[in-house]
């Protein structure tokens, strides 16, 4: 019998190398991974949690909707939990680590198809294991005038994985769940659900129309573990005739009020209608350069050395990031109305021609207009050591609270000697507030700090309404019990009914049976 | 050799290189030297990626991939490279993350042997690149090398590692 490392929870050695037999028989031998040493690239977390919480029994690559099947229906008869992952690349949230400890990895990259693309109704339909840089390709190579709107990972990550997840991009269409159209999902009892339209037979609406008929289900199966989503429709934005990307600078953190006051009506009667970033400083340059080129002494970095970087780098403290689509004739009316809207603010206004040649703008300018773009990464050079995790807080569009939960993330990010290190994702009326908690992984005494530094900043936080929109698979627990009792009894009613044995992701949002 | 290029132009770059042979984890020595033939060396731009460069290019026939903090699409050429491939780099944190998430798509292993600071003298790097090549060939033989793992750990920003794709 084999010696395997980690047994999933109540599952004897005899009966786990069983079901990895059979397991073989779906997906082929090469497609089966239990050894330390391919189980390894599962377990890479940068979070500040420890690794062996989260360490895999195994990880299953199956090719095709019938192999998940048939995969669900071993795990269901020895109870063998699977953690589905898409191209795992989740940095800062558990990359392709699951929850708890003993899961199989549902790893789906061998699941990489384009099925289709609608150049005129601008839709695509695609699989989990493809990547938007897959996509761009595609579309560039049929010269398909259609724009994606990938995270700051862009090229690495998958649609389908990002939307599910309620991921952002930064063009019009930077809410990647609420621009997609229809889903197909395997269930815990190996059906084949498809949401929307695409329950109907010969349904030609299903990536057209989201509604379908009766309940909307597509909302349940994203940030859950209702079902294992292998289809994903996805609303693709015609490439518009023209396009000005800008940055408007502040010089004070207190600035953020101003920033969030004055952005709020132009994104809601979409003067602006893409994502806008308002970016702070130690965001900004942390990208760019080291922490350690301006402060290395103890504790948070001081407001003294971030202005030293401000000055070198020549940006705010907050640097708003905004674009305009349309024809030229619009965009020059709409160019008009944003820089009297900031005028007398005390902003700097500054559009590509002056930006030009400027590597943090360019990289921002990519984002919107969906391009591909791995810039963003530089940010995990600012403190070394490889830690991250992502505290990330909705905060309505309203100054006042903009400041005020920065000075809430400021005080406690202090207390446990971390930087500030954050941008707000403005959505139509909120705010995504997006802090990266870099450490050093390889400390262990600082690993601990960032636990506890990320469990206060939870705490605080929620304690005054601000919920979390997404965490890692540490806090996730922590964040479901943060939006009360009924909450979570609903959505564990739910999971007994969708999946009474608890096999698909346990642990996912907080969720088990 | 020094090369610079986009991910689309590697396919181009890299055609030759995938008439080479397939190295297996398990090769002899023999065949370890043989395998440097198809080794490839990330490095930054800069003084410490060039003295780890020329240190490895003393002992081993190496193509460089130059990557700097505007260019990180260079590290996706790693889809690209030949199946067996040895890669060997000093690299940023950043890199890191990248290259390790490159190698991972291609279901092979890297590991780290160093992290040191940015300010770590040339005889040091020589040292390191050394160090890091004994590390990756005697992991091809299945054994394990004692130092292979964070052997100097100090908040640096520079990482030294080996992976086979």
């Amino acid at each position: 019998m084999a010696d395997f490392n980690v047994l999933p929870d109540g599952v004897s050695a005899e009966q786990f190398g069983n079901a990895i037999e059979e397991y073989a028989a779906i997906v082929g031998d090469e497609n089966v991974f239990v050894s330390a040493d391919n189980l390894t690239s599962y377990n890479k977390i940068m979070i500040p949690a420890d690794n062996a919480d989260h360490a895999a029994s195994g990880a299953l690559a199956p090719a095709s909707v019938e192999e998940v099947q048939a995969i669900i229906g071993v795990c269901d008869k020895y109870t063998i939990p699977v953690w589905p992952i898409s191209t795992g690349k989740n940095f800062g949230y558990g990359s392709a680590a699951a929850a708890t400890r003993g899961q199989m990895i549902l790893d789906l990259r061998r699941m990489n198809k384009i099925i289709e693309v609608d150049a005129e109704l601008g839709t695509a339909l695609v699989e989990p294991g493809v990547t938007y840089q897959q996509l761009k390709d595609y579309l560039e190579e049929n010269n398909i005038p259609l724009w994606l709107s990938p995270p700051a990972p862009s090229s690495l990550v998958s649609p389908l994985g990002n939307a599910v997840d309620r991921g952002v991009g930064y063009t019009p269409y930077g809410d990647n769940f609420f621009f997609s159209c229809g889903m197909e999902v395997v269930l815990a009892n190996g059906e084949v659900l498809r949401t929307g339209m695409g329950s109907m037979p010969n349904s030609t609406s299903w990536q057209v129309f989201k509604w379908g008929y009766g309940p909307s289900l597509d909302g349940i199966f994203t940030q859950s573990n209702y079902g294992i989503v292998t289809k994903l429709g996805m609303w693709l934005m015609p490439q518009p005739p023209a396009f000005k990307a800008f940055v408007i600078r502040y010089p004070d953190d207190a600035d953020i009020e101003k920033a969030i006051e004055t952005i709020r009506p132009l994104r809601i009667a979409q003067i602006i209608p893409n994502a806008v970033v308002i970016a702070h400083a130690l965001w900004e340059g942390g990208a760019e350069v080291v922490r350690s080129d301006y402060y290395q002494g103890e504790g948070s970095i001081p407001d003294e050395a971030v202005d030293r970087m401000k000055s070198d780098l020549g940006m705010g403290a907050w640097n708003i990031y905004a674009g305009l689509y349309g024809t030229p004739e619009q965009i020059a009316l709409n160019w008009d109305i944003v820089r009297s809207t900031f005028a007398g603010t005390g902003a700097i206004i500054q559009d590509e021609e002056e930006m030009a040649g400027n590597p943090t703008f360019d990289y921002r300018a990519k984002l919107m207009r969906g391009e591909m773009t791995l810039k963003e990464f530089g940010l995990y050079n600012w403190r070394g050591g490889g830690g991250s995790a992502w505290f990330a807080p909705v905060a309505q569009a309203r100054g006042s609270e903009g400041r005020q939960q920065m000075e809430l993330a400021k005080e406690i990010l202090g207390k446990y000697g971390f930087d500030y290190v954050a941008e707000y994702i403005v959505g139509w009326r909120e705010g995504h507030h997006i802090i990266d908690l870099l450490f050093d992984k390889t400390n262990a005494e600082e690993a601990e700090r960032a636990n506890q530094c990320f469990d206060e900043l939870l705490t605080e936080f929620s304690a005054r309404g601000w919920g979390s929109y997404r965490t890692n698979i540490a806090f996730m627990d922590k964040v479901a019990n943060t939006f009360g009792p009924v909450k979570r009894d609903v959505d564990q009613k739910i999971k007994r009914a969708l999946d009474p044995k608890g096999i698909i992701a346990p642990g996912k949002s907080g969720i088990y049976i | 050799m020094s090369v610079d290029f986009s991910r689309r132009q590697s396919l181009k770059v890299l055609a030759g290189a995938g008439l080479l042979s397939v190295m297996p984890l398990g090769m002899s020595s023999e065949q370890a030297f043989q395998a440097s033939n198809h080794a490839f060396v990330f490095t930054k731009q800069g003084n410490a990626g060039n003295v780890f460069e020329q240190s490895l290019n003393e002992s081993l026939k190496t193509s460089s991939i130059l990557i700097d903090n505007n260019n990180y699409e260079s590290i996706l050429s790693i889809a690209d490279l030949p199946e067996g491939a040895m890669l060997i780099g000093l690299v940023s944190e950043a890199e890191k993350v990248l290259i390790d998430a490159a190698v991972q798509d291609r279901r092979g292993m890297m590991q780290t042997t160093a992290r040191v600071s940015s300010t770590i003298s040339g005889s040091m790097i020589s040292e390191l690149a050394e160090m890091t090549t004994h590390a990756a060939i005697t992991k091809s033989q299945g054994k394990v090398f004692e130092k292979s793992q964070n052997v100097e750990m100090t908040n640096g920003y520079l990482i030294s590692f080996y992976a086979y794709l």
